[in-house]
């Protein structure tokens, strides 16, 4: 890094804001894809969007990549660095800049984490709705970038169902401050664009979000079913019944044994080959006519016991289990490889069927933990990565379940976003001309492709190569 | 121009100007093509109902060529088990209600004037219905969607998925970009339930405090309301209010308003309720499109009134929970005083989170009251983006969005 242009950015940031030692860099190596490492050239964590501002114009006038990174929990890559890119953290963003309860919705720092905003309008009845299971550590900016979702997605939508405005700093270092909650904001959905863009438009300081009023009644099952494929195809029927329970989530047995042998144990019944976690929130009226109507769809598909959450306290401990489900699966081997996959919700047995028997053909431990609700699969499958052959086991697993969601109408991401593990699949989703136009989307936004390069779209052409995962060991 | 479309086999009706009425993607593509070589502007419409808010220079004939999707009228997809349909672009809304109501399902948005209204029309305007208060705004449920750009390309982005994150949402940036970017040729849509039950709820007054403190109260309980609105008639000010869902939970609602506020002055139930939900629906333009629109915050609404009220408004509908004012204001031109006066609120309420649009009004004061340079902050990159997807600037207006 040339001297000069660190100096101008610490004289920005100041030493707290830059990270420059080598062993507090490689902390930022990786995401939650740990496949792919590579140490940042240096690590920014600017405390405003003025901040930011003035260091993406200063990078931007040296040429250098810049990566957005939250808390760095994406599965995908997303925040993966760059050769000889910088890191903008936005962990030291963390101010709830505004509050208005009357009109339901909060301006906030990018850095705060997703959990802390419920925790802050909790008081006036209200939360915050999408819940990805790293919402203690993940950041509104990070579920920006990536249009994460989580459990309370079924009913409640995801995070672009819940962002009213942003500002963001282009990759100019220009300000659009886009934050004023407009219900149908003049031209162009630019806001609706960004998110999900996984920090490939810009770098999002200020988020303005939509605050949900907290239910009346809240009522929490737990159905346990003797095998996976019956507890499918309940979900198949309670949607088919246009039914509306918050969240309609699954665990499968192994995942089950992981989380009960864990810090995370929920009482979930060991013996069980699934069970289903649902959620129904309404008025007392509403909540217990549609509890009553789901039941017997669970009977007719032979559950052999429903419990009911009696306390906050028992609710609580429930969600703890699913929420904690992929830390569990550490007790099964050291390294989990998290799919994301979606397919509709009438194919749900089928795609878990086929994702068992890849991993089955290749001597693979698979468990099953999924957004039933939504069609979002994660068959998570558990490796060891100092095993070369495991891991390029798992791999091929991987692109063979997404292949056979891209085959029955499904798609390659619910929530986790493309990053870099799923970039050389979108060509088998998408055609040339869609994946040209949002190449053309991009260079309008970002002419020089510094933002997050060579992530989401496959690199083709001849200012792009094309990649692929790294099967083993260190990037650089 | 009309001879050398019809070479082509499309259907041309006359103008001025014409429309091109394609009957598939190809003479979509045929229609941009000709357009190209005789470098001709097109204005892509469903059945072009709302150019005078979209498009008010195209409405008044300002263009050298519509392009109408209404011909591309079939359903492609609709799988009850997925609550999700998907269909081409000139499909009207009612046609697609009718389809999904057999399975249970109900379409939103639900806009005024179904039975003319297209899917890609809708879709392109961003026009949201007064159900938005339960289900958002339309474009929440675009799952994905194929248009086709200026140079005939195809491209798809999304899916018919209710949850799908791969790529960028192009379909955000598309719905609601009023033709300015693309031909819409198809959408997928999420779907909901059809509710058991509808319970209309109106209550009458002459003063608009009351009617707002009543509506506030009703606001700060549990409720899941259809719709929730304000209309202003010379009558007097109206508060309607539609509770949906499970029969026990309507029954449990209208206890929860009992308790709150006054009783209804007019409680309709199911049947009785259609019609006038439906009347409610058509009111935004049933003497053309509301002249004015005015957006906030919710804790703004009583001041927008008051803006509007200021203004002459003779008709207004008010959502409050969406923070949204349509208003009816005679006289409105460039050069009126009523202009004169709106140019200067607009000055005013920018300064305070308020946003003013113009609909149905002369194609001068529409512009004069788009956003200029430094004026809205994502206009350069608008119209960035409008020259990456349409170099040539084949579907440019003058209004939108505005020039820099």
């Amino acid at each position: 890094m040339d001297s000069s242009l660190l100096q101008a950015l610490r004289s920005i940031v100041g030493d707290e804001g830059l990270v420059t030692d080598l062993t507090a860099r490689t902390a930022y190596d990786c995401d939650g894809l740990t496949l792919q490492r590579r140490t940042p050239k240096l690590v920014l964590l600017p405390r405003s969007t003025d901040e930011t501002s003035r260091c993406m114009r200063l990078l931007h006038e040296e040429g250098v990549p810049v990566v957005p990174r939250g808390a760095g929990t994406g599965l995908s890559g997303g925040a993966t660095p760059v050769e000889g890119g910088v890191t903008i953290g936005t962990a030291r963003m963390r101010d709830v800049l505004e509050l208005d309860a009357a009109s339901r919705f909060a301006r906030v720092q990018a850095g705060v984490v997703n959990v802390e905003l419920t925790r802050c309008c909790s008081k006036e009845g209200l939360f915050y709705a999408p819940d990805p299971s790293s919402q203690a550590a993940c950041t509104i900016g990070g579920n920006v970038a990536e249009n994460s979702g989580g459990p309370h997605c079924f009913k409640h939508g995801a995070t672009t169902r819940h962002v009213l405005g942003l500002v963001v700093v282009t990759p100019t270092g220009e300000v659009l401050d886009m934050s004023e909650p407009d219900p149908d904001p003049w031209g162009y959905d630019l806001t609706g664009l960004f998110v999900g863009c996984e920090g490939m438009f810009g770098l999002a300081t200020e988020v303005t979000i939509r605050l949900t009023p907290s239910p009346p009644v809240t009522e929490t099952l737990l159905s346990i079913f003797p095998s996976l494929d019956a507890c499918c195809e309940a979900v198949s029927d309670i949607i088919a019944a246009r039914l509306e329970p918050s969240a309609i989530e699954i665990l499968d047995r192994l995942t089950i044994e992981a989380v009960e042998a864990s810090v995370f144990a929920a009482g979930y019944p060991k013996d069980a080959e699934a069970v289903l976690l649902l959620e129904v929130e309404g008025g007392e009226a509403e909540v217990g006519a549609t509890t009553e109507r789901i039941e017997p769809i669970l009977e007719a598909h032979g559950q052999l016991e429903l419990r009911r959450a009696r306390d906050a306290g028992e609710r609580k401990r429930l969600w703890a289990g699913r929420k904690g489900a992929f830390g569990a699966m550490g007790r099964i081997a050291p390294d989990l490889y998290v799919a994301d996959v979606v397919a509709p919700r009438t194919r749900l047995q089928e795609i878990v069927r086929i994702a068992t028997d890849i991993a089955a053909e290749r001597d693979l431990k698979i468990s099953n933990v999924f957004h039933a609700g939504d069609g979002n699969l994660h068959p998570n499958i558990s490796y060891d990565r100092r095993n070369p052959e495991e891991v390029a086991k798992v791999l091929e697993a991987g692109d063979l379940i997404m292949q056979a969601c891209i085959e029955r109408g499904g798609s390659l991401t619910g929530e986790h976003g493309v990053g870099l593990e799923k970039q050389a699949m979108m060509e088998r989703l998408f055609s040339e001309e869609d994946l040209q136009t949002m190449l053309q989307v991009r260079a309008a936004l970002d002419p020089d492709q510094r933002m997050n390069p060579g992530k989401m779209i496959p690199l083709r052409a001849c200012m792009e190569l094309r990649t692929r995962p790294i099967p083993s060991g260190e990037a650089s | 121009m009309k001879p050398l479309l019809g070479e082509l086999g499309v259907e041309v009706l006359p103008g001025p100007p014409p429309t091109a009425c394609p009957r598939d993607e190809e003479e979509v593509r045929q229609v941009l093509r000709h357009a190209a070589s005789s470098s001709m502007k097109v204005v892509p419409i469903g059945t072009g109902g709302r150019l005078p808010w979209c498009r008010p220079e195209a409405s008044r004939g300002s263009t050298d060529l519509l392009l109408s999707t209404s011909a591309l009228d079939q359903v492609l997809d609709y799988v009850p088990g997925d609550g999700t349909l998907t269909a081409q672009a000139g499909c009207t809304m009612a046609q697609l209600s009718e389809t999904v109501s057999a399975g249970g399902h109900l379409l939103t948005p639900a806009v005024p004037a179904p039975e003319q209204a297209t899917l890609g029309g809708t879709l392109a305007a961003g026009h949201s219905g007064l159900d938005r208060v339960r289900h958002g705004p339309v474009r929440h449920h675009v799952l994905g969607m194929k248009v086709m750009l200026a140079d005939g390309t195809t491209p798809s982005s999304g899916g018919k998925l209710v949850k799908n994150v791969t790529g960028f949402d192009l379909h955000r940036l598309y719905t609601g970009s009023r033709g300015t970017l693309c031909v819409i040729l198809e959408a997928s849509l999420r779907l909901f339930p059809i509710p058991e039950r509808v319970l209309h709820l109106t209550w009458s007054a002459d003063s608009f405090q009351e009617q707002l403190g009543r509506s506030r109260a009703l606001r700060a309980l549990p409720l899941q309301p259809l719709e929730h609105l304000l209309t202003r008639t010379p009558e007097g000010w109206h508060l309607h209010l539609s509770l949906a869902g499970l029969d026990v939970q309507v029954d449990a609602e209208f206890k929860l308003v009992l308790g709150a506020a006054a009783r209804p002055d007019e409680v309709l139930e199911d049947s009785e309720a259609g019609p006038e939900r439906a009347r409610l629906r058509d009111l935004e333009r049933a003497d053309g499109w509301p002249q004015l629109s005015m957006t906030g915050r919710p804790s703004e609404v009583e001041r927008m009134v008051e803006s509007l009220e200021a203004l002459g408004a003779t008709r207004l509908l008010v959502t409050p929970g969406v923070a949204q004012a349509q208003a009816w204001i005679p006289g409105l031109e460039a050069d009126g005083d009523v202009g004169r006066r709106l140019r200067f609120l607009r000055r005013y309420e920018r300064g305070v989170g308020l946003r003013v649009e113009a609909r149905d009004v002369s194609q001068a004061l529409h512009q004069e009251l788009s956003p200029r340079a430094g004026e809205a902050p994502g206009l350069p990159a608008m119209l960035d983006l409008r020259h990456a997807l349409d170099p040539d600037g084949r579907f440019t207006s003058p209004i939108f969005p505005g020039q820099a």
